[in-house]
């Protein structure tokens, strides 16, 4: 059975904006782009770096530390120093929640 | 890549609405310091050519390569692609003044992430700039002709080019990815074949004004070598934290303007993604909690080169910053 986990709210995000959950160990980066919303890992794949506190710059997420650069959508790497993709997770929004599955791959999403 | 682990550098709070009103971007301010850029080479290049058989060429070319070989700050800003809004204005800009640099831009954007997470680690951090103890005419020389740093640079990118054939420079060994290497190899062939270009005009038109207005100018870097020299040395190193091992100097609106406001070195360390224009707020958002800025780049050579002097004798003395309380 599926297990989706709700991470945030829709009104903690603006549209362009990204935000930081805890699920246990999973420390995720929850955005909102447009009217939708996408959830990948939230440490950066460069080095340890919160994405959170990144720049959302059209569809891409450019870590803080060193601005290396990922695709949102895909999590495929898309400027140095990020050279590896981001897992990425499916999402849906329930009412108010937005939910996230976190027992999949990011190749299954 | 170091095999130790990585620091957990103390920062500054600030605002996270603070931070995103910093972080904005714009195309504007960073066309306009590059037009100025280009202008300034232009007027210098010009004079140099007008004054050519008198001392006065000798001067304008002294001010041209003042100001190119601030193409150092030009990469540096578009290292962090906080130069301009646009992506691909940013890159383009990033991989031209790689080869103004001579630095090959895609291997140096690596070099300089390395610095930002071991900044002043030595054994891990490619861009200190003293050693200790410190060599004191090797390190004037330094400061004031980038002849060892330039030719250590090319050598690199000659020899990244010619991979296969040859192993990979050893700065693009320690820093960058053996995924990676491709995208380096290939721009150090673009870049080689941007200075071989450089021959042939020059050899097509029979005069020398472009080797010396591409690779001698290089060399005179004694503006940027002194106001960049102050960035760390002297101070702590192996702490992870920039407010013990960076220094922020006040500086004139000129070197501001050719530097990209890097002289705001401890603010930008903390806060990368803020752009060059948002440094001054920056600065103002966070002195609170960073320890006062040097008055001038005079006063801060004033601490680094007794320093370095002492140094000499006791390699482990460096200046010991007071945090505020």
């Amino acid at each position: 059975m599926d297990t989706w986990t709700p991470v945030a709210k829709r009104g903690e995000l603006q549209d362009g904006d990204v935000v930081e959950a805890v699920v246990g160990v999973h420390i995720l980066a929850v955005y909102r782009l447009r009217d939708d919303y996408f959830v990948t890992d939230g440490i950066c794949t460069h080095q340890r770096a919160h994405l959170a506190d990144g720049l959302v710059i059209g569809r891409i997420i450019e870590c803080p530390k060193h601005q290396g650069r990922f695709d949102i959508g895909s999590g495929a790497p898309k400027g140095a120093p990020a050279s590896l993709a981001l897992r990425t997770y499916p999402v849906r929004v329930e009412g108010e929640d937005i939910c996230v599955k976190l027992d999949v791959t990011a190749a299954d999403s | 890549m170091p095999d130790i682990q990585e620091p957990d550098w103390y920062v500054v709070p600030l605002e996270r609405s603070d931070l995103r009103r910093l972080q904005r971007r714009t195309n504007y301010h960073g066309v306009l310091r590059l037009f100025a850029y280009f202008a300034l080479l232009a007027l210098f290049a010009s004079l140099t050519v007008a004054g050519f058989g008198t001392g006065w060429t000798v001067l304008f070319f002294i001010l041209y390569g003042s100001v190119y070989t601030y193409s150092d700050s030009i990469e540096h800003e578009t290292h962090h692609r906080t130069a301009f809004r646009s992506i691909w204005l940013n890159e383009v800009v990033h991989w031209l003044a790689g080869v103004l640099t001579f630095k090959e831009a895609i291997r140096d954007r690596w070099v300089h992430a390395l610095h930002h997470t071991y900044t002043y680690y030595r054994g891990i951090d490619l861009e200190i700039e003293f050693d200790r103890p410190p060599n004191l005419l090797l390190a004037t020389f330094n400061v004031l002709f980038s002849i060892v740093r330039t030719a250590h640079n090319l050598a690199y990118t000659i020899q990244d080019a010619f991979h296969p054939l040859v192993s990979v420079s050893k700065a693009t060994r320690l820093c960058v990815p053996a995924s990676e290497y491709q995208k380096v190899v290939w721009s150090a062939r673009a870049n080689l074949a941007c200075y071989f270009g450089v021959i042939g005009v020059a050899i097509g038109i029979h005069s020398w004004w472009p080797i010396l207005f591409i690779f001698g100018a290089r060399l005179v870097a004694m503006y940027i070598g002194v106001v960049s020299a102050v960035h760390h040395g002297g101070l702590a190193e192996n702490v992870p934290d920039w407010r013990l091992n960076t220094r922020t100097v006040l500086v004139g609106p000129v070197t501001r303007l050719l530097h990209w406001n890097m002289n705001y070195h401890l603010e930008h360390h903390m806060y990368p993604t803020v752009p060059f224009h948002a440094l001054s707020r920056l600065h103002v958002s966070i002195g609170p909690g960073c320890p006062a800025p040097y008055g001038s780049t005079i006063s801060a050579w004033r601490e680094m080169l007794p320093t370095l002097v002492k140094q000499r004798r006791i390699p482990e003395y460096f200046v010991a910053r007071s945090l505020p309380a």
